[in-house]
């Protein structure tokens, strides 16, 4: 049993991926869990994906060099996370509509520019479903930089974040400037995404920013508790998707989305089997 | 004694609300116009009127959410979004009720104005949402996850959160509407409570007859200012006519209805 344990991390580059899994499981969780309880998963999926042209960019120009590609996601993901919010803040267009335009029109614009390549199917599999055995040193003191900002600055402004996110009219009398905290929100959001983008790609982000915060909520009854239990899921997602990926064979990225979907079933049948205070409170609604 | 709004130093001896003139335009359309009335601190105002009167725009321009496009509005002698001590209830919240909070965690964001983004939590604060809470009767709710209030306890709630914010004005849009009876009663007793304390109050509503039975002072709307005084002043039959439309008639006994079922003490949810 020890030895199935500790098997996988005499590998250097499993514990570089435990790493990095760690820290894009708990990144996106916390931050997740706003973007679950104001309703913005359409939002996150769409932002995530929004991310391919930098890439693609930054893959061209950069030719076999990863590590800048990072700086270009971020570039491109909150032009768009401020683009959406702008364009939906119009009103002519429902805001679903809106995100859906600029979402499939960036991805398109991303395939197209990667297929300029030869031979560019492997790359982009690898930018769709991420890649984390081959995260580097760099990349996951990077990675770890921007995780630990995001964290902190939702700690901070917590308040702010909470009032903005619960109850819009009030922090307006409150003389919060609301906009300015919610494009705050949305930048981090961008950050997020970019973070966890080597762990498991555009396409499956949103599975992270998500479903542990949603089984966390299903659990909780304050906003802290659930912010940190989300994250210790996200943590926990990454690890054991690791082992499964390790032992089963299976790409690790879908490997611990699985996993992270394992665990919300289960508390999500728990809750419906015990039926109890929280569960009826909950789900009855 | 009340302590002094943070926002803005209220000038001596002025009233809580003046507003002269007051019009405002939505889309390019008056929604409003032809308002004045004036307000003293610790007294309590009905805004009645039938629906899309106007009665929110005038809250929300009260509260400083909105701009008037002409006329003056005051709030103890300055301007509204100057103010950190209004507290204002909209009709129906932009809430979320499946939000992860307790009762005990929104009362306390009516302490954020005075703690900033960063300021730190206090024993003061938490001293603060403790009297709010045993103000409005939810101190055993204190614990409980907002998506398990009844109606009337979202209503407590929320005002309660305005208390902890120290509230010298609280603007409260159709709080009444959605609630049985004894429930409505039960709040206009706590709303007189908090007046006889020293809170302003404006409290918009469509029953004529809550108004008449509850209101020392009444200000009648349809899309301009029809009536403001006594309830016996502005709701004439011409008054009224003029709010409601040709058909309007006063029945007798309508406007005790709901009195008899409890006194103010009772606290129904």
């Amino acid at each position: 049993m020890v030895e199935v344990l500790g098997t996988p991390w005499q590998y250097p580059f499993m514990v570089r991926a435990l790493g990095a899994a760690v820290i894009a499981g708990a990144t996106c969780a916390v931050v997740g869990t706003y973007v679950v309880l104001r309703g913005m998963a359409f939002f996150g999926d769409a932002l995530a994906h929004a991310v391919l042209p930098g890439l693609a960019v930054g893959y061209l120009v950069h030719r076999g060099s990863r590590g800048p590609l990072v700086f270009w996601a971020l570039g491109t993901a909150a032009l768009t996370a401020l683009g959406i919010g702008a364009l939906t803040r119009q009103g002519k267009l429902r805001e679903d509509t809106a995100i859906g335009i600029v979402f499939a029109a960036m991805f398109a614009l991303g395939i197209a520019l990667i297929s300029t390549v030869r031979g560019y199917a492997v790359d982009l599999t690898h930018f769709l479903f991420g890649n984390v055995l081959a995260v580097s040193r760099t990349d996951l003191w990077v990675m770890l930089g921007m995780g630990v900002g995001v964290i902190a600055a939702v700690v901070l402004m917590y308040r702010a974040f909470l009032v903005v996110s619960f109850d819009p009219e009030f922090a307006r009398t409150m003389r919060l400037p609301a906009r300015l905290y919610g494009n705050i929100l949305l930048v981090l959001l961008a950050v997020t995404v970019v973070v966890s983008l080597r762990v498991v790609g555009v396409a499956l982000v949103l599975s992270m920013l998500i479903t542990p915060p949603a089984t966390a909520y299903l659990l909780t009854r304050r906003l802290p508790a659930t912010m940190a239990l989300a994250a210790g899921l996200g943590a926990w997602a990454g690890f054991v998707g690791l082992y499964v990926s390790f032992y089963a064979g299976v790409a690790a990225g879908p490997a611990i989305v699985l996993v992270a979907t394992a665990f919300f079933l289960v508390v999500l049948g728990y809750t419906l089997v015990r039926g109890g205070v929280l569960g009826r409170a909950r789900l009855g609604r | 004694m009340r302590r002094p709004c943070p926002g803005v130093p209220h000038v001596e001896g002025t009233s809580a609300v003046e507003v002269h003139g007051l019009r405002v335009d939505r889309n390019g359309q008056p929604a409003l116009e032809g308002v004045s009335f004036t307000l003293q601190a610790g007294r309590l105002l009905g805004v009645v009127g039938p629906n899309g009167a106007g009665k929110t725009t005038l809250l929300r321009v009260v509260a400083g959410d909105l701009s008037p496009t002409s006329g003056e509005v005051r709030v103890f002698g300055q301007r509204p979004s100057l103010h950190l001590c209004i507290g204002y209830l909209p009709q129906r919240a932009e809430v979320d009720f499946r939000f992860p909070l307790t009762v005990a965690d929104v009362v306390a964001m009516g302490r954020y104005g005075r703690l900033g983004v960063l300021g730190r939590w206090g024993g003061e604060d938490g001293r603060k949402v403790q009297e709010a809470l045993h103000k409005v009767g939810l101190e055993r709710l204190a614990r409980r996850s907002i998506a398990q209030l009844s109606g009337g306890e979202r209503q407590r709630m929320f005002i309660a959160r305005a208390l902890a914010q120290e509230a010298h004005l609280l603007l409260l849009d159709e709080p009444l509407a959605g609630l049985d009876a004894p429930a409505q009663v039960a709040l206009l007793g706590l709303v007189h409570e908090l007046c006889e304390g020293g809170i302003s109050v404006v409290l918009a509503l469509h029953e004529i007859g809550l108004a008449e039975a509850h209101f020392p002072s009444v200000l009648l709307l349809n899309r301009r200012m029809i009536g403001f005084g006594s309830p016996a002043e502005v709701f004439t039959t011409e008054g009224l006519q003029q709010a409601y439309g040709k058909g309007f008639r006063i029945l007798e006994g309508w406007a005790t209805l709901g009195e008899s079922c409890c006194g103010k003490g009772h606290n129904h949810g």
